[in-house]
């Protein structure tokens, strides 16, 4: 029965007038891919979300299962970060209407500068556990030379023999998934659903020095979405479908993540000056995350989260011409004078929302199994072009939120100018071996609202 | 409407590779955005799809190393084709006859016999009968663009080793607001 008691706040939907607290039958609904039930590198898998009609979704207890594959010769090991995941190159979710509601591309980079940005213990333990990321995850593979099977089991990669599988369950890092409120796609126009477009077979996994011969591929599978589906009693649906029909815009908040990329080339060192095309209207932060462009298409090398930090020494945004912070972040490497470590971080925190926040780690302080001691940081690591050199877990981020609020960020839709990373680098960098790409990844607001007339959800960000 | 500014032509070199990898049949391009060239174009920078054409398409390949190879499908990764399909063979693990293709293009190799085909570059004539496709916007960072035959196996090192190929492609922007990414900003700004 329902009662006249406050409406939760995951039902109060805009300007939808006050309503009683329904009654809600919560089942589950998986969710299929509708254009195949095998799939390969560069492939799409599309998922249609099959919501019963005057239904909402908990998209934000939802969760993604595949079985992933090693269809190659040798044994293939997946990504220390993530796991799994790395299939996902992109990710996106198209509306009933064909519109675009999110697009995320290099998804897998992304989550893996996510979960860098996690305690090893929670990287190691149910990361490793759900998406298959290592056992040892802070320490850093080589990034200019083969990982050996001795580098590997000291990370403790999880290892797939060939033609054995992996079943990954993975939370989606997704707007769309992680808005304010319940998804009421039970009262939308036509069938919305996800696009999820594979990595080639080499950035899938890692194959040692040792196999070198063997080609990398993968497979995915039995691909499941898993959907809490909320059911409001006819009281409630009949509320709801009048304020839609009075002509209430439906209207849900969300933080979404943009991709746009740049290159640093060969050899390339000093003065850096990358721009970058993003026109959102509420930018949040600014996350930029390096990796060396080969690597991310050789099968013999961290593919997904080999960050590097391309010798940079000091860096900042110009935004509309005007350049945030006025003074340079410093980013120094020295093991005598000190590095700036610190600040680095600080400064990735506050971009992510985590700054000051005890619940938050960093994915690079390696652990020696039973010795009071031990445990070196490979946080910011100088020197990339040695031939011993290891990956990071730094990003170059920055913060531009005003306030911790809903459209509280950055307007670069007004500016005439592009966004410009600049930054100092030295000629010891990781681009000393070769180009890098970077993956700037623009955090910001995005509204999603469904028309009550038509039924259609758009995007507004 | 058809404007001028709606279309856009895009010229390939595979040499010209982000990586330069010397073989042709798998290979990565940065395409950054249309919005770094073109700023003024900024609607088609949100536009979440485009069409695209494959006009042109020469290679530099052996007659004697095609084998079985009738066909050579330019394959394009990181996109979504929403409109594209293709044919599968069932098996255990495949149950669907039909599924989703990234098909760009398809080039007939024209071989006539084991020293000669038609013509000395592949796709070369003025008939250009590889039509519009719908994609996802192309300009929007990384594109592979991968060769394979025509079952959709990447094609051997002896056709694509330190071989090249040269492509053009037609892309035109629709305008159509249904499927623009950002339909109205003031949605935002109203809160």
């Amino acid at each position: 029965m329902e009662d006249n008691s406050t409406t939760p706040m995951e039902m109060r939907l805009s300007e939808v007038p006050g309503m009683p607290s329904p009654e809600m039958e919560l089942t589950y609904v998986t969710a299929i891919p509708m254009n195949g039930s095998t799939f390969t590198q560069s492939q799409e898998v599309r998922i249609g979300l099959n919501v019963p009609t005057d239904c909402f979704v908990d998209l934000k207890r939802a969760y993604l299962k595949f079985k992933l594959k090693n269809t190659g010769a040798g044994t293939c090991q997946l990504d220390p970060l993530i796991g799994g995941v790395s299939v996902i190159d992109n990710w996106r979710v198209i509306g009933g209407t064909g519109a675009l509601l999110e697009e995320v591309i290099h998804y897998n980079a992304m989550y893996a500068a996510m979960n860098a940005n996690k305690s090893v213990d929670t990287v190691s333990s149910i990361h490793s556990q759900t998406e298959g990321a290592s056992t040892n995850p802070a320490v850093g593979l080589k990034i200019n030379a083969n990982p050996t099977d001795a580098d590997i089991a000291n990370t403790g990669l999880k290892a797939l023999s060939t033609t054995n599988e992996f079943v990954v369950t993975h939370r989606p890092q997704s707007a769309f998934f992680n808005a304010d409120r319940y998804m009421p796609l039970g009262f939308t126009q036509g069938l919305t659903y996800v696009s999820i477009t594979l990595c080639q077979n080499e950035t899938f996994g890692l194959i040692s020095a040792e196999d070198a011969a063997n080609a990398s591929s993968f497979s995915v599978s039995e691909v499941e979405l898993h959907l809490p589906i909320l059911k409001p009693g006819p009281e409630f649906a009949n509320m709801f479908r009048s304020a839609m029909s009075s002509g209430v815009p439906i209207q849900i908040h969300s933080v979404g993540i943009q991709n746009t990329q740049q290159s640093i080339p060969l050899d390339s060192s000093g003065e850096q000056t990358l721009t970058f095309s993003t026109r959102k209207r509420s930018v949040k932060s600014l996350m930029n995350v390096l990796r060396k462009n080969a690597d991310i298409t050789d099968k013999n090398r961290n593919s997904v989260s080999g960050f590097v930090n391309g010798g940079i020494t000091e860096y900042n945004f110009s935004v509309g011409g005007m350049r945030i912070p006025a003074q340079r972040i410093k980013v120094n490497y020295s093991a005598t004078t000190g590095t700036d470590k610190g600040e680095l971080l600080s400064n990735q925190q506050l971009a992510l929302g985590h700054y000051s926040s005890d619940l938050r780690g960093i994915c690079s302080q390696t652990r020696t199994v039973g010795a009071k001691t031990g445990g070196v940081s490979t946080y910011l690591q100088d020197a990339e072009n040695a031939n011993t050199a290891i990956q990071s877990k730094c990003q170059f981020s920055l913060d531009l939120e005003s306030y911790n609020a809903a459209f509280a960020g950055k307007n670069l839709a007004g500016q005439g100018l592009p966004l410009v990373f600049h930054c100092n680098s030295l000629a010891t960098g990781a681009q000393d071996i070769g180009a890098l790409l970077c993956d700037l990844y623009v955090i910001h607001d995005v509204v999603y609202v469904l028309d009550g007339m038509t039924g259609v959800i758009t995007a507004n960000s | 409407m058809k404007a001028i500014q709606n279309y856009y032509y895009l010229y390939i070199n595979s040499d010209d590779n982000n990586t330069g990898a010397t073989n042709c049949k798998n290979i990565n391009f940065n395409l950054d955005s249309v919005l770094m060239s073109a700023p003024n174009r900024q609607y088609i920078e949100n536009q979440a799809y485009c069409y695209v054409k494959l006009c042109y398409f020469a290679m530099d390949i052996s007659p004697d190393a095609i084998t079985t190879e009738t066909t050579i499908q330019v394959r394009v990764g990181g996109v979504n084709f929403p409109n594209t399909f293709e044919t599968q063979p069932l098996s255990t693990t495949n149950h669907y006859n039909l599924m989703s293709s990234n098909i760009l293009g398809v080039i007939p190799t024209k071989k006539v016999d084991s020293n000669h085909y038609y013509i000395d570059y592949l796709y070369a004539n003025p008939d250009y009968d590889n039509t519009y496709v719908v994609m996802g916007n192309i300009f929007k960072g990384q594109l592979n663009i991968q060769l394979t035959d025509q079952d959709g196996t990447v094609l051997g090192d002896t056709l694509t080793n330190n071989k090249s190929y040269n492509m053009k492609l037609e892309i035109y922007f629709p305008e159509n607001k249904e499927l623009d990414f950002e339909n109205d900003k003031n949605e935002l700004l109203s809160n």
